[in-house]
Formats: C-alpha cells, structure tokens, sequence
C-alpha cells in the first residue's frame, strides 16, 4: 500500500513516538533483535500486537455505532480496474503432516495412557 | 522460461538456514523448466557470501552490490532488486519468508504491477502454489495469472534444505544506481531486548502454555507440569504479550526456535508463527480443547479435552510414575 501511495513504510512496530522531522518506530527483527527507524511521514506503519493493549468498544460505543453513517466506494468510482496476477483456484483441508495419534479417555485415563507413551516410546521419563 | 532467481538473506555474514531452503524451493520450481535457479547475493559487499553461495547447487551467482546496501533499508532493497528484475526479466523471484522480507518484497512486487505470493509451503506441477489460508485450517493453491515476474515466498520448515557441496557456480556482478535521497528511512543499529537468561534452545524438555491457560493466575498448574517432568516452560506469543511470562521464554518466529526431544503443548491452538519455531521437535504432544485446532497437523500425540483437568491428571500421574 505504502508503495502505490508513493510514501516509506514501516513494518512489525512495536512503539511510536513523534519526532520533530518525522517518527521514530521501534521494529520487531527476528529472535530477540529489535531496531529504531526513523521515517518521515506521511508514512504506512503496520503494528505487531503486544505493542498497544486492545480497547474494547463500551455498551454505548456499540449502540452508537448502529447509528453512524456507512459509506460504500466501489472500485468503478475509484476509476480502479486492476486484473488479478495471482488466482487462488483451489481451496483444500491441509494436508496432514505427521500422522497424529489422539489419546482417548477420561482426563486421568488419558494422562495415564500419555505417560505411558512418554515413558515407553518417546523414553523421557 | 528465462529463468528463477533465488534472493540468499545473511545476517552479519552469515546466510540463514532459510535462505538455503529457498534455494531448494527455487530449485524444485527450476526443474519443471528443466533448469537451475540462479541466487542472488545483495549487500554492501558480498565477495564472501557469493562463494559461499556457488557451491550449492544454484546455477549462477548475482552480487547485487552498492555501499548504500550496507545496512537493510526497505527502499534501498527494493530500488536495487527492481533495476536488476527490469534488466533481467525473470520468470520468478523466490525468497525466504522472513522478517525482512515480508517488510520490502510486497513493496517490490507492487512497484512491478505484481503480489507476492507469500507463505508459500509446497510447489506443485503448473507451477501451483500451495498456502495457508484462516491461520493453517485452509489450504489454499494460487497460480501466477501474468507473465513475469512471479513473486514467491517459502516458509520456513517446507522445503528441506540440500546440504551437498556442487561444483563453484559462476559469479557475476549487477551494479544498481542507487541515490542516497531515495532512502526514505534511517535505520537505528539492531539490539537485543532483554539479556537472555533462558536458552531454550538447549532444553531437551518443553512444556509451553498458550491462550487456553486463560489468566496468569493458573500459570502454576503448567509450571507444576514442567517441574514435574523436569522440563523448561516455554509461552506462544499471546502469553508474553500479556506480559505473564518474559518474552525469552517465547517460541516461535519472533521468539526462539527450538527442537528439543519432547515438546509438550498446553493450550496452544497452533498459529503458524507459533509452528514454524517449533515444528522440528522430535516429539510433539499437544493438549487442547479444540479437536481442529492447527497444533494437531504436527502432533505426535494429541489429547482433545479440557486443559484444567487433563494437566492435573497428568502431574500426578507423571509423579507416580517418576516415584
């Protein structure tokens, strides 16, 4: 999106904080790493969760809603007619990977069984 | 068919192991052409990760090198790839699915008129490209509907990587122009969290707690399991968003990878970014209440049931079973 408006972007953010020339975002890396970006704006960002608790709408705020006006765009009035170049053709169950051996029985007849499995054919007990 | 090119991520010199599963993806997509994927190498200087790269089995190597490729930047990535794509038109571009790519390759695709099919899990005769649909319940197969470029991306785990030494592979050089201005963003040095004082990496026990657990307050009931077993308590990631356990007993894609001998999931549904960090254990037993939950594609064994009794059951019984 960042990209066909023309502006930077910013993904996997954590923490947002305004600087005079812009933003300064802190970026999640992988295993354990995290980075400071600074970008000027108007900017995309997409945040990673944890970073911000969630607020839940209140009773009013949800009966309100019902009362807020909608309005629909379509692609035509948007003067956008962008042929598809990748078609999903197929939807499927997932394909198992691993055979799985579910455990019957109670709660305690089940542990019971578990810890046989673990004791006898995973040998780590 | 002019050819797929396969991007090789390093950090700080050194490739990751995901990059060579690309490689073997990119390979398996080559084949159908009867052909060899082409790496390509990009950075500020890449001498040594292009040799490294030439004994892989890839039929040529590409150094895309510029000094403002020093350091990531998602437009500096972007801007170089592009010069190279529109010299070169490929047929594909395979990369790994990490972090760094899912921040600049959508981009990259964009700027070319395409999408990336991202995730990507097998690759299939056409090509077909198979991926996760509704967090791994749906599979969904997608196929390219425009010439190239085809943007790809595989997830980690779904290829098996080739670890056979080929013959040094020709090693060319792609000089982008490249302006500092079109560097939108300035890039802080990357630094680690918290000092990690926990290496799950190492453990050969694991029990991990997910959103089943449902308050902080009844952690201990998984923590009792662990110390029972003697094993190491691991989280999903909502757990240590919550802030209940620390963030470096996190597994997954943003946490740690681990394999050890038993994995014992509680409550863990099993979102893909979970999987992939930890799909690799030797055994794999999940606990949940949700007979269709995504935990139960990869588990050894699995128990359908109510958390808050089977987990009690079970530390007496492996009590028991210890005395």
């Amino acid at each position: 999106m960042a990209e066909l408006m023309g502006v930077p972007h910013a993904s996997l953010i954590l923490h947002v904080e305004k600087t005079d020339r812009g933003l300064t975002v802190k970026r999640e890396l992988e295993e354990g790493w995290f980075q400071n970006i600074d970008l000027p704006l108007p900017a995309v960002l997409m945040i990673q969760s944890g970073g911000t608790k969630l607020r839940y709408a209140t009773l009013m705020g949800i009966k309100k809603a019902k009362t807020k006006e909608l309005r629909k765009v379509s692609a035509d009035q948007l003067g956008v007619a962008a042929t598809p170049t990748a078609l999903l053709e197929k939807i499927t169950l997932p394909q198992k990977q691993k055979s799985t051996q579910i455990i019957p029985g109670s709660a305690k007849e089940a542990a019971a069984s578990l810890v046989e499995k673990l004791k006898f054919e995973v040998r780590v007990l | 068919m002019s050819g797929v090119y396969v991007v090789i991520e390093d950090r700080g010199g050194r490739i990751t192991r995901l990059s060579w599963e690309a490689v073997a993806a990119a390979n398996i997509l080559a084949a159908q052409s009867g052909a060899k994927a082409n790496a390509i190498v990009i950075g500020a200087q890449t001498d040594t990760i292009a040799q490294e790269t030439a004994t892989k089995g890839v039929g040529k190597v590409v150094r895309i090198e510029h000094p403002l490729l020093a350091q990531y930047t998602a437009d500096g990535f972007t801007a170089a790839l592009e010069q190279f794509i529109r010299a070169e038109s490929p047929d594909y571009i395979v990369f790994p699915h990490s972090y760094q790519v899912r921040d600049y390759a959508p981009a990259l695709a964009a700027r070319l008129g395409r999408v990336l099919i991202g995730d990507v899990t097998a690759i299939g005769e056409g090509p077909v490209f198979t991926r996760s649909l509704m967090q791994g319940r749906l599979s969904g197969q997608y196929k390219s509907s425009a010439s190239g470029p085809c943007f790809v991306s595989v997830q980690s785990g779904a290829f098996r990587a080739d670890s056979a030494q080929s013959a040094a592979a020709e090693i060319a050089t792609f000089a982008p122009t490249i302006d500092a201005a079109q560097i939108r963003t300035k890039p802080g040095e990357p630094f680690r969290g918290t000092t990690q004082t926990v290496d799950l990496g190492s453990a050969p026990l694991i029990v991990a707690v997910g959103r089943g657990i449902k308050e902080a307050d009844n952690l201990p009931l998984v923590q009792d399991l662990a110390s029972a077993l003697g094993a190491e308590l691991a989280a999903s990631r909502p757990i240590c968003d919550n802030g209940w356990l620390p963030i470096e007993r996190q597994v997954g894609s943003s946490g740690q990878t681990v394999a050890p001998k038993l994995y014992l999931a509680v409550g863990i549904s099993g979102a893909i970014q979970h999987l992939v960090g930890m799909k690799g254990s030797q055994c794999i037993v999940a606990i949940n209440k949700d007979a269709e939950a995504p935990i139960f594609e990869v588990a050894d064994y699995g128990i359908v049931g109510d958390l808050f009794e089977v987990i009690p059951a079970l530390t007496e019984a492996i009590k028991t079973a210890r005395s």
